[in-house]
Order: C-alpha cells, then structure tokens, then sequence
C-alpha cells in the first residue's frame, strides 16, 4: 500500500546517493539536520555533565553546522542506512574531535592519540545512545502529531482533535463517547473519528521515520528499536 | 516537538497498558512507547493468501478509472480504492483472485449472484454499481465507504453497549432488507461492517462469499481461505454441509460480532452472558443469547426481530430488574402491553394460558357463593374447576410466564433455552400449595377420591374430618416443601438479599 508521505520517504536516501554533494542532497541533509536538532542537543547536554545549557546548544549549533559545511558523509558506516544513527556517530565523533583538539590545545601538540574507534568507544558510555535514541522516538512523535494536528486545523477539525487527542495511544481511560458528543458527534461517528486519527497518526510516524531510512524494508526493524529503547528505564 | 522549557518538570508517569515510563516531554503526554508499538504492525496479509494484483496492473486493466490504492485484501480478493473522472466520484473497486475464475462454473454463478446483489438498494447497504470480467479478473465496482470497518473500530477500543446499540439495529435492517430479496450475507464479520464517517452504517459483501462456492454448495478451494478465515462468525449449521443454511445463519453471525463488540472475546465453546463478561445491562444478554442460539427454531426468526430486541433491552432501565420490579407486577400500563405483546405474549399459549388462569379464580368465586349457600357439591365441583383451570393455565403459558418473572427480578433471561427455565419446581410447589388449599377446604377433599360416595360428601360437609383435613393439608405442604427444596433456595435468597442490599 503507498503510504501517503508529508515529505519524500526516500529524503535519506537522496542525501546519501549523491554522497551529500548535490544542493538538493545539501537541502534534504539541512531539513532532516533541522527536524533532529532535539535528540542532538539532548545528546550533548548529557555528555557534558556540567549542566552548561547554553554551552551545550552552541555546540550543537557547531555541530550542524560542521555537517552541513562538510558536504561530505565522511566514512561509509554499515549503520548509515539510517539517519539516526549517521547523525549519532557523527556527533560522538565531532565530540571527540573537539574534546582532542581542547586537550591538545593544552598539552601541545604531538601527543600520541586513541584511533577515533576507539575513542569513541571510550568517550561515550553505551547508556547515552539511549538519550539519543529516546529524544528521537519523542520527535518523531512530536512531529508526526504536529503534522496531524495542523492538518486537522486545517481541515477546520482542529477541535476534534485535541478532544481526542488523548484516546491516541489507545490508552485513555474516560469516555470518548462524551468527548464526541460534546462536538455533536454520535457514538459510532466517534468511534469512527478516533479510529482515523489513529490511523493518520500510525502512517504519519511511518512516514516520518521511513524518511531517514535508506531502506524502507528497515522500517518496522527501526521502530521496534525504538520502542525497545523506550521501554527501557531512563 | 513540544519542548516546554519553562514547564516545572513532572515526575515520570507509567503507562498503565504497556508499564514503560511516559517521560514528562513527552509529546501530549502520550505514552510514546505505545504510539510507536502500534504504528509498528501493518496488517498483515492473510496466511497464505496470494498476492493480489497491483495497483499499477489493475490500472492497466481499467484505463478510464484511476486508482488510488489498495485498501483492502481478504481471502477472496483485493479492494481498492478508485475515481471515476467523469463523474468526479470515488468507487471501491473489488477485485476476485485470480484463482477464482479457473473454475468452470464461476463466472455464471459470479453473473447470477451479482445481478441479484445489483437488486439491493438500501441505505445500510454498500451499493453494487457494476460488475464484470476484465484481463481475466473478475470485479465488482461499489459505492467507496470512507470510514473504517468494524474489525478496526473495535481494535481502537472496546464498543460500550451504547456504541453496539448504535451499530446493531442498522446491521439488522440492511440483513432483514437483504433477506426480504431472498439473498443471503452468509460471510456477516466486523471486516463486513463499515462505519463510515457520519457514524452510517453500510454492510458490504452481500452474498460474495456464495460466489466463492461450486454447485454444490462446497467452497472452492480458494474460496476455503476465505470461509476460515470468518469461520469463527459461522452458524453452526455452516459448518455441517449447507443445505439447512438459511437466513438466519446470518442472524448467529450477527450475534457473534453483537458479542464480540460488547465482550471484546468470542463466543466460543461454553461462553458466559455478556452481562456477566462485561458492564453490560443483563437485559442485553437475552438479545445476544438468543441470536446465539444454536437450534435454529429457538434463534430469533427475523433480523428485525433482533433489531426490535435489541432496542427494547436499550430502551429499558439497567436496573429495570430491581427497584421497579415490584411495580412492574403492580401496575400494568398500556406500555407494559404493548412491550409483552412484542416479546411474543400473543402466542395461544399464552393467551389460552392467562385466560384459563382468570377463568379458574372466576370459578373459585362460584366455589366460595356455593360454599356460602351450604351447596357443598356445586362448590366442591367448581373447586375441581378452579384447580384444573389454574394447573392447565399455567402449564400453557409457562414458557412466558417464567421469562416474565426473570424479567421482573432483573436476571438475565433465557428465552432461548427454555430447559434452563422449565425447571419442575414451580409445577411441584403448585401442585403442593394446591393439595394444602385444597385440604384446608375440607370439601375439596373429595378430589382425593372422585368416585366418593353421598355418604363420604356428608361426613365431609359435616365437618368430622379434622383428622382427613390435617393430614391433606400436610400432604400438600410436604409437596409444597419439596418443590421449594428443588429450586434450591438458599443461593436463590441470598442473591435476593444481596439484590436488595444493592
């Protein structure tokens, strides 16, 4: 079944054949580099550990904008069919690589040094892969109900949908019955309008994260690690 | 996202359905774990199944209609989603399997079926505009529900009874329309039931499930996928070859998917009322028994007859058992009436049964002006009277009678299986309590020997038979005894108290 997209599914991938040197690679890598500035920023804050928020979005502007510069992917990864996890390799090597050039600035030059796997694997403790991962699944999220809700207003049931929106995750406890028949709905046109919003929701979050796939036979593989980083305790 | 720095953060709260802690940022505060887990699973194809045509191939095959895209696939074949250009419209076009038309015989019978199918015009039910035979496949072009079928309504929660009630009566109206025209659903399932956005309900599939059968009522071999996979909505006589199969097959069917919109579960093996599986009135749970019913004769006949059942037990009170079942036996309006007249009181049996019920107490009266007027025989004859009116009278209406009473508690009623109800203790009580009245009216004791001599009478009407009285009258609370040990009194006094209490 083509599942209508709100963008191009095949974003990622256009980014990565033209190996990110075309401007339209150039414009896909900077709207899905925009999309993903939370997870990244959260990522850094945590790295950090002073708590330094401001200091910590100044890096991940340096991030950004360090990947959008370089017009390069840099290394192939076996992992690079999916955005996210370019995007945190990328970042825990920038890290590294600012962290090196600080403590070389110190200590002069002609230190000897960790390869850069290595590094990586010592300077970053497995457990804030998970912070990225969780900030991620939380935009997706925000980003496909935003998508919902503003497609909704737009179709003047903007009102419908924030009565609702809390039986989404099919979770909410009250009556939707009474929800909907505050908005003149009968019992089975709410039935029917929750099931569609659910519906809309569950192709928006596909949509949404198909478009940072490569492949899209990886879609169901990258939302169950999702959830499973998310049902994992912080 | 939804980042609201200036938001005090909240402690983590835990979704109760999947247990995963729901963070504080979290978009609308939704549990974002199970957003995402149910985005995860796109409907599966059915096990087995082929794969059906594409979109690009059926839009090859139909050039003047463009589609949209599949939006559906079964057993039998493949929906999609269509526009007609011309008339700016929106069609679903139903595409057969292949494997379908290899039999001989199918496209006659598609013809047959689908010419009477073109004959239902109803509001409940999905229109056939056209159908045909194109590039070797066999279609069928009908109105386009834009909604959702009841199999993904219910997936999104379970149906309140109020939700069910809304939904029901027009399944009943689109069945009884149907089968007025002499055609039958025979494949009634929630995929069936669509819901379209301004809360209409639309039946679809009338009759495609017969298509898929060769002449002798057999399913073809494709056509078997389709009937297990809507096996567990299959009246009973389905499953034992067909030729009993009638319309009310559908109205089990129905009963099924009424079950399984109130319970969440099927009705499978030996299963409990739905008042006692979910927060479901009892009075419901007679409508649903009975359209369960597995003997023909005893399932509701009609599927208005489900529909009127079913609004009734709506219209009724929850708790039309407890509080108000005391006046219900007081006053018996007009409405009270009308609503035994429409449950079946006007039966013979019933009717007979209450009218030799009131001529028995009227014979009594003549009992009483005899006995009065010292004419011990003319009484004791109308006594005879008054007892075989009241123990025939009874007997003819016990099948109305018993349900009346249930109904009258508030338990839940089982018309349906009348053996559950025709309990023998009644009979044995009032036979008991008969005999002790009896005795007690010294004359009556006569009944005890019909043949009784002037004599007997005499010593009787002399009042010299203390000694006979007591011990009839014992008799018949012995039996009386009996019959109130038969029916098991101590639950039944409890669940009286605790009905009360409540």
């Amino acid at each position: 079944m083509p599942t209508p997209a709100p963008f191009s599914p095949t974003r990622w991938t256009l980014v990565l054949q033209a190996g990110g040197d075309t401007p339209e690679a150039r414009a896909a890598l900077g709207e899905l580099c925009e999309i993903y500035y939370a997870p990244v920023l959260e990522f850094i804050r945590r790295w950090r550990h002073d708590g330094d928020a401001d200091a910590a979005s100044d890096q991940a502007h340096a991030f950004f904008e360090s990947v959008l510069a370089r017009g390069q992917l840099g290394d192939p990864d076996p992992e690079r069919g999916r955005f996210r996890s370019y995007l945190l390799g990328a970042v825990k090597h920038f890290l590294y690589e600012q962290g090196r050039a600080a403590s070389a600035a110190k200590r002069g030059a002609g230190a000897e040094h960790q390869t850069l796997d290595e590094g990586l694997e010592v300077g970053v403790p497995p457990a804030d892969d998970a912070v990225f991962d969780r900030a991620w699944a939380l935009t997706v999220i925000g980003r496909a109900l935003d998508e919902l809700g503003s497609e909704m207003a737009a179709a003047g049931k903007g009102e419908q949908f924030e009565a609702f929106k809390p039986w989404l995750d099919g979770n909410a406890a009250g009556s939707q019955s009474d929800a909907g028949a505050a908005l003149g709905l009968s019992a089975t046109a709410t039935k029917v309008a929750v099931h569609r919003l659910r519906e809309r929701l569950r192709k928006k979050v596909r949509a949404e994260i198909a478009a940072t796939l490569e492949n899209p036979a990886d879609l169901d593989a990258e939302l169950r690690h999702l959830v499973s980083t998310l049902s994992r305790p912080a | 996202m939804d980042n609201k720095p200036d938001q005090t953060p909240e402690p983590e709260t835990v979704c109760p359905a999947c247990g995963a802690a729901i963070p504080p940022e979290a978009p609308a505060g939704l549990c974002p774990s199970c957003l995402l887990e149910q985005s995860r699973t796109e409907a599966a194809p059915p096990p087995g199944a082929q794969p059906p045509p594409t979109v690009e191939h059926i839009a090859g095959a139909f050039p003047e209609l463009e589609v949209v895209e599949m939006i559906g696939r079964g057993g039998m074949g493949a929906v999609y989603l269509v526009r007609q250009p011309d008339l700016d419209r929106e069609l679903a076009l139903k595409v057969l399997l292949p494997d379908l038309g290899a039999n001989p015989s199918f496209a006659e019978r598609f013809r047959r079926e689908a010419r009477a199918l073109a004959k239902l015009n109803h509001p409940n039910i999905v229109t056939l505009h056209d159908f045909g035979e194109r590039d070797g496949l066999f279609y069928l072009t009908m109105e386009y529900v834009d909604g959702v079928n009841l199999r993904g309504a219910m997936a999104a929660g379970r149906f309140t009874p109020e939700q069910a009630l809304a939904v029901i009566p027009s399944i009943c109206e689109a069945l009884q329309a149907a089968h007025d025209r002499g055609i039958l659903h025979r494949d009634i399932k929630p995929e069936n039931i669509l819901l379209d956005s301004g809360g209409e309900v639309k039946v679809a599939d009338f009759g495609i499930a017969r298509i898929a059968e060769d002449e002798t009522g057999n399913p073809t071999l494709t056509g078997t996928e389709a009937v297990l996979g809507s096996s567990q909505y299959m009246a009973p006589e389905q499953f034992e070859r067909s030729h009993l199969v009638d319309h009310r097959a559908d109205i089990y069917s129905l009963g099924v998917v009424f079950y399984e919109m109130l319970t969440g579960e099927l009705p499978i093996g030996r299963f409990l009322p739905p008042s006692e599986k979910a927060d479901v009135k009892p009075n419901l749970d007679e409508v649903v028994m009975r359209a369960l019913e597995k003997e023909l004769d005893r399932r509701y006949q009609s599927a208005q007859e489900v529909k009127t059942g079913a609004e009734d037990a709506a219209a009724r009170p929850a708790g039309s058992g407890r509080a108000s079942s005391f006046a219900a036996w007081g006053d018996v309006t007009k409405q009270d009436w009308e609503e035994l007249r429409k449950r079946g009181f006007t039966k013979p049996g019933a009717t007979w049964g209450v009218g030799l019920i009131v001529g028995g107490f009227l014979s009594h009266i003549f009992t009483m002006l005899h006995n009065a007027a010292h004419e011990y025989e003319q009484a004791t004859l109308w006594e005879i009277v008054t007892i075989i009116l009241i123990l025939i009278g009874t007997v003819m209406c016990r099948r109305e009678m018993i349900p009346m009473v249930r109904r009258a508690l508030g338990r839940p009623v089982h018309r349906t299986t009348p053996a559950k109800q025709d309990a023998w203790w009644p009979y044995v009580v009032l036979a008991g309590v008969t005999l002790a009245v009896g005795g007690a009216n010294a004359r009556t004791a006569t009944l005890l020997e019909p043949g009784a001599s002037e004599e007997m009478r005499r010593i009787f009407a002399s009042g010299f038979t203390h000694d006979m009285r007591v011990w009839v009258v014992s008799v018949g609370i012995g039996i009386a005894g009996i019959g109130i040990a038969m029916s098991k009194p101590i639950p039944r006094l409890k669940s009286l108290w605790h009905r009360l209490q409540t």
